[in-house]
């Protein structure tokens, strides 16, 4: 019990299917505060589904089910409402997705869903939120304008703080930087890298370098299977399993 | 071309000389009128316009009020009930549902606005018991105008909807949304210049539909004349529909 108050989440034999067909198995993992995680592997082998596991934002349409357990501070999230959790779990898409509104309204809208209506509180985050990524200054003027005039990057950045206005513990990330060309990938790492002291952070990223730049820990998920997790450093040289040494090292893709 | 645009502004108070010269002009020969009614009178109580069941007669005032009535009741029941239904149908059922039923509502809305109209007007007074001033009672013409545009505004709010990518209501899921506050909050606020442009599409289309069939069908409430217009009309406008996308799509191809 004294070790599990340390993790922020604590996930236990999550099994996702869709049909007949299991897309991830049996996935035990712990997450501790405040760090930066990659999950890793080949494309289509289960790190964005595990990634959606988190805040359970799965298509409907394409009838998931999941079991297994997921905590977050001890608590857990299947009992939780969708809004609590999604309040507590913030996230960021692969492409920009911000509605064809004003800066303002595109911002506000997370608290508005939240039924937070006060004038005075949403300025306050939205100047909170822009500040942490560095754009107040950019935009504490130009919050009237509408989002069809501002760069990928911009839109991209916008949509982050979209989700920090909620003031959540964990942020996850899927493949977040994609849309990016490569000195503003560059910027958006930083940026990572800074946000790791107030929140924790959980990316899927597009290749083995990246997972290196910017986690703490990473997770190799290989077919579905979570094949070994623990710290960046140590994977990358001294890899336990003979698949995840085949992967990093190139062998297989 | 160009210089029309540039310096077309400046006419505009010519044309408002114009526009008002035109109105006095027509007070001006109009004037013999007046002198056996008030202009108030003329406006507010002189029998104009013979309704088609009665003998009895009412002014323009009253015809334009009870119009504009007839319009804000229907188009209220019509949005309540149309887009309540079509939010359902797009957001909270399955996609293989939303496909067929989809195709079920676009053999709905290609039979004409006048035929629900008609079927509507019939079956409200008749459970309301009102066979002899039909066209008198306001509530049952506004809920015929509102039932008869159903399908075709339905239609078109679930395109409208769809149209939206999926993309996007993650956005607003991963925010906390429910499907239904996503559809209120972030769908229609989004795309809300589409909404009106069709809801104003729609009401235009039913006014002249129901003004073609009136002038064809000579005023007559004969269900067999009305059919055989009708027909025709559908007949005419969907060959005629057929053609210009086809001259559409060859345009497109060179």
């Amino acid at each position: 019990m004294k070790e599990s108050n340390q993790h922020i989440i604590k996930v236990e034999k999550i099994r996702v299917s869709q049909g007949s067909k299991i897309v991830l198995r049996d996935i035990d993992m712990l997450i501790e505060d405040k760090e930066v995680i990659a999950l890793f592997g080949p494309s289509g082998h289960g790190k964005a589904i595990m990634l959606r596991a988190f805040n359970r934002l799965f298509n409907q349409d394409l009838s998931y089910k999941i079991t297994g357990e997921i905590f977050l501070d001890n608590e857990s999230t299947a009992n939780m409402s969708v809004v609590k959790l999604r309040q507590n779990i913030g996230m960021v898409f692969s492409a920009p997705n911000l509605f064809s509104m004003s800066i303002y309204e595109n911002l506000a809208l997370g608290l508005r869903l939240n039924r937070i209506t006060d004038v005075r509180t949403i300025h306050q985050r939205i100047r909170h939120a822009l500040m942490e990524i560095h754009l107040w200054d950019k935009f504490h003027k130009r919050l009237q304008e509408p989002i069809d005039a501002l760069s990928v990057e911009e839109q991209q950045l916008l949509c982050l703080a979209r989700a920090l206005i909620l003031k959540p513990k964990v942020i996850l990330m899927d493949k977040s930087t994609s849309c990016l060309n490569s000195s503003a990938k560059s910027r958006f790492e930083r940026l990572i890298f800074e946000l790791k002291q107030k929140y924790t952070i959980i990316v899927t990223v597009e290749d083995r370098e990246q997972a290196g730049r910017i986690s703490d820990k990473v997770a190799f998920f290989y077919k579905g299977q979570l094949v070994e997790y623990g710290q960046t450093k140590h994977i990358f040289t001294h890899p336990k399993e003979a698949l995840t040494e085949s992967y990093i090292t190139g062998r297989i893709n | 071309m160009s210089k029309i645009y540039q310096y077309g502004y400046k006419l505009i108070p010519f044309y408002f000389v114009i526009l008002s010269l035109l109105c006095v002009g027509l007070y001006w020969f109009s004037y013999p009128i007046f002198e056996y009614v008030t202009l108030n009178n003329y406006i507010v109580n002189a029998p104009q316009y013979l309704t088609f069941y009665s003998n009895e007669a009412y002014s323009g005032f009253n015809l334009i009020t009870g119009l504009f009535l007839i319009f804000i009741v229907g188009i209220h029941f019509a949005l309540i009930i149309g887009g309540s239904l079509s939010i359902y149908w797009s957001e909270f059922t399955h996609s293989k549902t939303r496909q067929k039923g989809f195709n079920l509502i676009e053999i709905l809305v290609n039979i004409p606005f006048v035929v629900y109209g008609y079927l509507l007007l019939r079956l409200a007074s008749e459970l309301m018991h009102l066979d002899a001033g039909i066209f008198r009672n306001l509530l049952i013409l506004s809920l015929t105008l509102g039932g008869m545009i159903l399908p075709k505004l339905i239609y078109k709010i679930i395109s409208i909807l769809q149209s939206v990518p999926y993309n996007q209501r993650e956005g607003a899921y991963s925010l906390g949304a429910s499907r239904y506050r996503t559809a209120i909050m972030v769908l229609i606020p989004s795309q809300i210049k589409l909404f009106i442009a069709a809801i104003i599409n729609i009401i235009a289309r039913a006014f002249s539909e129901i003004l073609i069939v009136l002038l064809l069908a000579g005023f007559t409430t004969d269900i067999v004349e009305v059919i055989v217009t009708i027909i025709i009309i559908s007949v005419i406008s969907t060959t005629l529909s057929q053609w210009l996308k086809k001259s559409h799509k060859k345009n497109e191809r060179v």
